[in-house]
C-alpha cells in the first residue's frame, strides 16, 4: 500500500514539473534544457535551509524559489533576447555546470555521496513523515500549481503566449513585448520546478546529484511530450504514465542495477516512437505542419457579400460618431524625413521624405522593389530607420521598439497576414486589444475583478469589430480554418482592434477576386469617418481608384511623386516607370 | 510546342493560387508571363520547374509528362530555373557558383564552357575569385543568369530578372538574354513586372491576374498603356 | 613562467579535441540545419564500438579505431537517412525532430550503459610516453590529439573547397533553396555530411578514451563542447568553430591557475554569455542567419 502511495506521490511531483516545464515549452515554444536543474536548486536550497537553519520547509521552498528565479533570469536575459535556439545550448551549459557544482562544491553539497537528514516538514505542529501523510500535502502543492498554471494559460497573459507561439513577429506589432513575455515564463516555470525540488527534498530526506542530470530533463520533456504539450492535463497524463511505466519495469527487470537503463531506454524510444508518429502526444495538439491542397472554390463569394454589408451601428459603436469636423485636423498625422534603409549592398530605402494627412486614405504605389513594405517595417520599428527622423503626431518615433508602435497609434497588416492559425477568430482579435491589465503576472493573479471587467469589454467589442468585416458567425473558428478572403477580413479586424489611429494596410487586396475586392472598399472608406488614417501599399489599380484620396509613388526607394489616382495614372512618365522603362 | 502547361491549379498549403492556368513555350521562343505581385507568376514558374507540387493539370515537356517531378531530373533534361532575387550562392566566388552550374548535369557535364559564360559576362571574368555576395545586384543577377546558362538549357525559366536594377542594368540583362537565346537556340518563358524591359525581347505575352491568364498575344499590348493599367 | 607554458600547452591539447567536436557538429547544423542532439551519440558510439573491438577481438588500436569510426559512420548515417528523413517527410517541425534527437540519445546512451556498465572503458595498444622539453611536459597522446585535430579539419576544409562534394555541400550550407533549383540531390548531400562529421567525433571520441576512458555520460559532455565553440565561432564558419575551440581549451586551462577545478565549466559557459551578449551572431559566423527551431 506504501508502495502505491510512494507511486502517487512521484506521479504529483512528476506532474508539478511537467506542468511547469510546460509553460515553458509546450505554451511558450521555449527550448530549455535545464529544468532538472531548477528542480536540483530548489531540492538543494529547501535541503539545506532545512539542515542548517532549521526553518520551517515553507520557507525552504520559497527560498528554493526566489534562488531559481535569479539564476533562471540571468541565464534568460541574455539567450532569449538573441535567438531561441541558443536558449538550448545555454541552458544546457547551466544544467551542466549546476550538476558539476553539486558534485564539486563538496563543502555545501557533500557531493557524490549526496546530502542526508534533509528534516521532516513540519505542518501545524504534525510533522509528516510518512508517505500516507505526505500525499495529502504534494496533492496540495500538485493542485496549487496547476491552479497557477492554469490562471496563466487561461488569462490574457496566456493568450499573448500562444500569439506569440504563433507568430512572434505579428505579436510584436499589435504591441506584445516578446522577449519580456518569454522572461517571465521562463521564471514561473523554473520557480514552480524548485518547488517540485523543495518536496521532493523533503520526502526522500537524502538527494544527490544523480537526480538531477541531462536524463531527468529529457524524461520532463517525455512527461510533457507524451502527455500533449500546450494541454492543461497533458503533463499529468505524461507523469502518471510514465511513473507508472517506470515502476511496472522495476517489477519487470533482473537486477536493480538494470532497471534504470532499461526505464531510460524505454522513455528515449517512447519519445522517438511518439515523434514519429503522434507528435502531438495523447492529448494535445502540436506538431504538424498542415499540408495538402485545397479545392479552390470559385462559387460562394457572392453569397458572402450579403453578409458583408456594412453594419453602420457597429461601426459607430466602435468608433464613435462620425464627425464632419474631424478633417479639420488638416496637416499631417506622420512625417517622414530623408529616411533610408539598406540591406546588406542594397538600398532600399534612400532619403525618402513624405507625409500622410490626417483622416485621409493614401495610397503608396511603386514598382516592385521601390520599397513600398520596407517603408512600413522602418514607420514600425521591425527594419528601423537608418537615416533621418519619423515624427508621429509630432513627436519623434524614428527608432521606437516594434512593441511600442501600437501604443504610439500606429498599426499595421501584413502582406502574409500573419494571422494566429491556431486560436480562434475570437481570440485573434482579442489579443490586439490594448490595455490589458491580464496581461501582466500581477494582474493576471490578484486583478481578478478588474481582468474580468476588461475582458467582457473586450469581447464585446471584438465582437462588434467581426461584425463589421462580417465574421461574427465565425468567432469561435480557428483562423486557419477561414477560407482565404475571410483571414483577409479576419487581418483587418485584428488591426482595427489595436483601436490605432494610423492603419497601414499592406496590400489588403492582394489574391482576392474582384468580387470580394469590392466589398471591401466601403469598410476601408468608414475608417475614415470615425476619424482614422489609412495608408494602402497597394497594386491593383482598381483599388487605388476605387477608395484612395492621395496616391504617392515610390520608385527605387525614393518619392517620385504625389497626387490624385487620376493624374498619377495621366502622367506618362510614371507609366513608363510602372511598367518599365 | 517544347512546353505545355495545361489547366495547372497550384497553392500553397491551404491557399490556392493558380486557377487553371494554361499556356505553351515553342522551340527557340521567348514568352513573357505579365502580372504584379499576389497574381501567381512565381507559383506559376515554381509549380512547373518541381519546386511546388502541383495540385491538378498537367506540364508536357517535349512530349513528356513532367508534372510535379523533382528539379534534379528536370534539370539534367534541360531544364533551368533562375529565381527571384538572390538565385546565387553568396559564400561561395564567383567561378565557384559557375561551376555548380553543371554540377546537377551529371556525367554528361555542360555544353557550355566557362570561356564562353565568361565571353558573354565579362564583368563576371574580373570578378571570378571574389565571394558572390559581394558583387553589385546587377553583377549578382549577371551571375545568376551565368549558372542558368551553364546548365545549357533547352528551356529557361527567368522569375523577375530586372528586380531591383536600374535602368541601364536591366537594359544590358535583357541584351545578354537575347544572346543566350540566339546562341543557344534556348527557349525562355521570362516572367516579368516590367513590361517594357520584357517587350524587348518577348514574341508573345500572357497576362496573369489573380492566379488566371487574362490575356495572351503579341507584344504590341505593351504600347497601349492605358490598356495596361486596366488588365493590371 | 614554465607554469604558463605548461597550462598553454594543456588548453591546446584540450582545445584539439573542442575544435574537433565544433567543427563535426557545426558542419551539420549548417548544412541541415537540423539540432542534432543526438551528436552525442554518434560519440560515444565511436568510443564504445573502437573498445569492444579492441578489447574483444584484440586486433589492435588502428583496426578497432576504424571499425569504432565506421560505426560511428553508420549510426550517423542512420539517424539521417533513416529517422529525420521519415519525420522530415512527414512535415515534422525542427522541434519534433529535436526531441526525436533527443530520445535516441538517450536510447543509444542507456543501452551502452546496459551492455558495458558505467566504469570507465580503457583503450589498449597505445604506448603513451611523456616527453619533457625543458620544464614542460606533454606525453605522445596528446600530440596525437593535436595532430589528428588539425589533420582532420585541415582535409575537410580542403575537401570543401577543392572538390566537387565538398563544393555542393557549401552550397547547400550557403543557400539551400538554390541547391535544389539548380539539381543538388540534398538529401544525398545530407548523408555525405553525416558521414564526414562522424568520422571527426568518432576520432575524438577515441582520443578522449585514450585519455580518460569512456563512460556512457561523455555523450552529454560532447554535446554541450561540440555546441559551445559554434555558437561562439558563430554558425557557419568551421575555422571559426575550431578556433572557438581552442579558445576554451586555452581559457579552461588557464582559468584552472586561479579557479577550483570544479568551475571549471563555467569559464566556457562565461565566454558563450559573454559572446551572446556583446555578438550574438558569433566571432566569424554568418551575420545574417537563416531559419530557426
Amino acid at each position: 500500500m506504501d508502495y502505491i502511495i510512494h507511486i502517487l506521490i512521484m506521479i504529483c511531483i512528476y506532474s508539478i514539473l511537467g506542468v511547469s516545464f510546460n509553460l515553458i515549452l509546450g505554451y511558450t515554444g521555449l527550448i530549455a534544457m535545464c529544468h532538472a536543474a531548477f528542480f536540483g536548486i530548489g531540492a538543494y536550497t529547501a535541503a539545506l535551509f532545512g539542515i542548517h537553519f532549521g526553518v520551517n520547509f515553507l520557507i525552504g521552498i520559497v527560498a528554493g524559489m526566489v534562488v531559481t528565479g535569479i539564476i533562471g533570469l540571468l541565464v534568460a536575459l541574455p539567450a532569449i533576447r538573441v535567438r531561441d535556439e541558443y536558449l538550448i545550448v545555454t541552458t544546457l551549459a547551466l544544467l551542466m555546470i549546476i550538476y558539476t557544482v553539486m558534485m564539486n562544491w563538496i563543502d555545501v553539497t557533500r557531493g557524490a555521496a549526496g546530502l542526508t537528514g534533509i528534516p521532516r516538514p513540519r505542518l501545524l505542529g504534525l510533522e509528516i513523515s510518512t508517505p500516507a501523510q505526505f500525499l495529502p500535502l504534494m496533492a496540495i502543492f500538485g493542485l496549487l500549481c496547476f491552479l497557477i498554471s492554469r490562471r496563466i494559460v487561461t488569462s490574457p497573459f496566456g493568450r499573448a503566449l500562444k500569439a506569440l507561439r504563433e507568430d512572434e513577429v505579428a505579436a510584436q506589432a499589435l504591441g506584445k513585448n516578446i522577449t519580456s513575455f518569454k522572461i517571465r515564463v521562463f521564471v514561473i516555470g523554473g520557480a514552480l520546478a524548485a518547488v517540485a525540488g523543495g518536496l521532493f527534498a523533503h520526502y526522500m530526506a537524502y538527494i544527490s546529484p544523480f537526480y538531477f542530470t541531462l536524463t531527468e530533463s529529457i524524461f520532463i520533456f517525455a512527461v510533457v511530450i507524451i502527455g500533449g504539450a500546450a494541454n492543461l492535463w497533458g503533463p499529468v497524463l505524461g507523469a502518471f504514465l510514465l511513473v507508472s511505466i517506470t515502476e511496472v519495469l522495476r517489477f519487470m527487470a533482473i537486477s536493480p542495477l538494470i532497471v534504470g537503463f532499461t526505464r531510460q531506454m524505454a522513455y528515449g524510444l517512447i519519445l522517438i516512437l511518439f515523434m514519429c508518429f503522434r507528435p502531438q502526444g495523447l492529448l494535445g495538439e502540436f506538431g504538424r505542419k498542415r499540408q495538402g491542397g485545397e479545392e479552390i472554390s470559385d462559387e460562394g463569394e457572392g453569397e458572402g457579400l450579403a453578409k458583408r454589408q456594412l453594419q453602420l451601428s457597429q461601426a459607430e459603436h466602435l468608433f464613435g460618431t462620425p464627425s464632419e469636423e474631424t478633417v479639420e485636423a488638416e496637416g499631417s498625422l506622420l512625417e517622414l524625413d530623408g529616411v533610408s534603409r539598406s540591406f546588406g549592398g542594397i538600398q532600399a530605402v534612400r532619403g525618402c521624405t513624405l507625409s500622410l494627412k490626417q483622416g485621409k486614405i493614401t495610397g503608396l504605389i511603386g514598382p516592385n522593389g521601390a520599397g513600398k513594405t520596407t517603408l512600413f517595417n522602418m514607420i514600425t520599428g521591425l527594419h528601423p530607420s537608418q537615416k533621418g527622423t519619423i515624427r508621429f503626431e509630432n513627436r519623434e518615433i524614428t527608432r521606437s521598439s516594434p512593441h511600442l508602435i501600437p501604443s504610439i497609434g500606429i498599426g499595421r497588416s501584413f502582406q502574409e497576414l500573419r494571422l494566429f492559425h491556431r486560436m480562434t477568430v475570437l481570440d485573434n482579435v482579442l489579443v490586439a486589444c490594448p490595455h490589458q491589465t491580464g496581461e501582466r503576472i500581477w494582474g493576471a493573479f490578484f486583478r481578478f475583478r478588474k481582468v474580468k471587467e476588461e475582458e467582457t469589454a473586450n469581447r464585446d467589442r471584438a465582437m462588434a469589430y467581426l461584425k463589421f468585416v462580417g465574421l461574427e458567425e465565425k468567432a469561435q473558428e480557428l483562423a486557419e480554418d477561414l477560407s482565404f478572403p475571410e483571414q483577409k477580413l479576419l487581418s483587418l479586424a485584428r488591426l482595427l482592434a489595436t483601436e490605432a489611429k494610423l492603419m497601414l494596410l499592406d496590400e489588403p487586396t492582394s489574391g482576392l477576386d474582384p468580387v470580394f475586392m469590392e466589398s471591401l472598399y466601403p469598410m476601408i472608406k468608414e475608417l475614415v469617418r470615425y476619424g482614422k488614417t489609412v495608408c494602402i501599399v497597394e497594386h491593383n489599380m482598381d483599388v487605388i481608384r476605387a477608395v484612395v484620396d492621395e496616391v504617392i509613388f515610390l520608385n527605387q526607394g525614393q518619392v517620385l511623386a504625389r497626387g490624385t489616382p487620376e493624374e498619377i495614372m495621366n502622367a506618362p512618365q510614371l507609366a513608363e516607370i510602372y511598367f518599365g522603362s | 510546342m517544347l512546353l505545355e502547361v495545361k489547366k495547372l491549379v497550384s497553392g500553397y498549403q491551404k491557399k490556392g493560387v493558380l486557377r487553371r492556368v494554361s499556356l505553351d513555350v515553342a522551340e527557340g521562343e521567348i514568352v513573357g508571363v505579365i502580372g504584379h505581385n499576389g497574381a501567381g507568376k512565381t507559383t506559376l514558374l515554381k509549380s512547373i520547374f518541381g519546386l511546388l507540387h502541383p495540385w491538378a493539370g498537367e506540364v508536357i515537356y517535349g512530349g513528356k509528362d513532367i508534372t510535379g517531378r523533382s528539379t534534379a531530373l528536370n534539370v539534367r533534361d534541360g531544364l533551368s530555373y533562375m529565381p527571384q532575387g538572390q538565385g546565387l550562392f553568396p559564400d561561395l566566388s564567383v567561378i565557384d557558383n559557375l561551376q555548380l552550374g553543371d554540377y546537377g548535369l551529371g556525367k554528361t557535364g555542360s555544353i557550355v564552357s566557362l570561356d564562353q559564360a565568361f565571353e558573354l559576362f565579362p564583368i563576371l571574368k574580373d570578378r571570378r575569385a571574389q565571394k558572390a555576395g559581394t558583387l553589385s545586384g546587377g553583377e549578382q543577377r549577371m551571375l545568376s543568369l551565368g549558372i542558368t546558362l551553364m546548365q545549357s538549357p533547352n528551356l529557361l525559366f527567368l522569375d523577375e530578372p530586372s528586380l531591383g536594377l536600374g535602368p541601364v542594368i536591366v537594359q544590358h540583362v535583357m541584351e545578354t538574354i537575347k544572346e543566350i537565346n540566339s546562341r543557344f537556340e534556348t527557349a525562355i518563358m521570362i516572367v516579368e513586372q516590367n513590361i517594357d524591359a520584357a517587350s524587348m525581347l518577348v514574341n508573345r505575352f500572357f497576362i496573369i491576374k489573380i492566379g488566371q491568364i487574362v490575356f495572351s498575344g503579341s507584344s504590341d499590348i505593351a504600347q497601349d498603356k492605358r490598356r495596361l493599367w486596366e488588365l493590371f | 613562467m614554465d607554469l604558463f607554458l605548461q597550462l598553454l600547452l594543456n588548453g591546446i591539447w584540450a582545445g584539439s579535441i573542442y575544435a574537433l567536436l565544433g567543427v563535426s557538429w557545426g558542419l551539420i547544423f549548417a548544412a541541415s540545419r537540423t539540432f542534432h542532439f543526438a551528436h552525442g551519440a554518434t560519440f560515444i558510439i565511436g568510443a564504445y564500438f573502437t573498445y569492444i573491438i579492441d578489447s574483444v577481438l584484440g586486433v589492435g588500436l588502428i583496426v578497432a579505431s576504424a571499425g569504432g569510426i565506421l560505426a560511428a559512420i553508420l549510426f550517423g548515417l542512420a539517424i539521417e537517412g533513416i529517422l529525420y528523413r521519415w519525420l522530415r517527410r512527414a512535415y515534422a517541425t525542427p522541434l519534433v525532430i529535436f526531441i526525436a534527437s533527443l530520445g535516441a540519445l538517450i536510447f543509444v546512451e542507456n543501452n551502452i550503459a546496459m551492455f558495458f556498465g558505467t566504469d570507465a572503458k580503457t583503450l589498449s595498444g597505445f604506448p603513451i610516453k611523456v616527453i619533457k622539453v625543458g620544464n614542460v611536459g606533454f606525453t605522445t597522446l596528446h600530440l596525437t590529439m593535436l595532430f589528428t585535430a588539425v589533420i582532420l579539419i585541415w582535409g575537410l576544409m580542403l575537401f570543401l573547397m577543392k572538390t566537387g562534394q565538398g563544393k555542393a555541400i557549401r552550397a547547400v550550407i550557403s543557400n539551400p533553396e538554390m541547391a535544389e533549383v539548380i539539381g543538388i540531390d540534398i538529401k544525398r548531400v545530407f548523408l555525405l555530411v553525416y558521414a564526414i562529421s562522424s568520422i571527426l567525433v568518432a576520432s575524438a571520441a577515441i582520443l578522449v578514451t585514450l585519455e580518460r576512458g569512456a563512460t556512457p555520460e561523455l555523450g552529454h559532455w560532447a554535446i554541450l563542447y561540440a555546441f559551445i565553440p559554434v555558437i561562439i565561432g558563430g554558425v557557419g564558419s568551421l575555422p571559426g568553430a575550431a578556433l572557438a575551440g581552442l579558445i576554451i581549451g586555452l581559457a579552461e586551462s588557464i582559468g584552472i591557475w586561479k579557479i577550483p577545478s570544479q568551475w571549471q565549466l563555467g569559464i566556457a559557459f562565461v565566454i558563450l554569455l559573454f559572446v551572446l551578449i556583446i555578438r550574438p551572431s558569433g566571432l566569424f559566423g554568418f551575420s545574417v542567419y537563416r531559419g530557426k527551431i
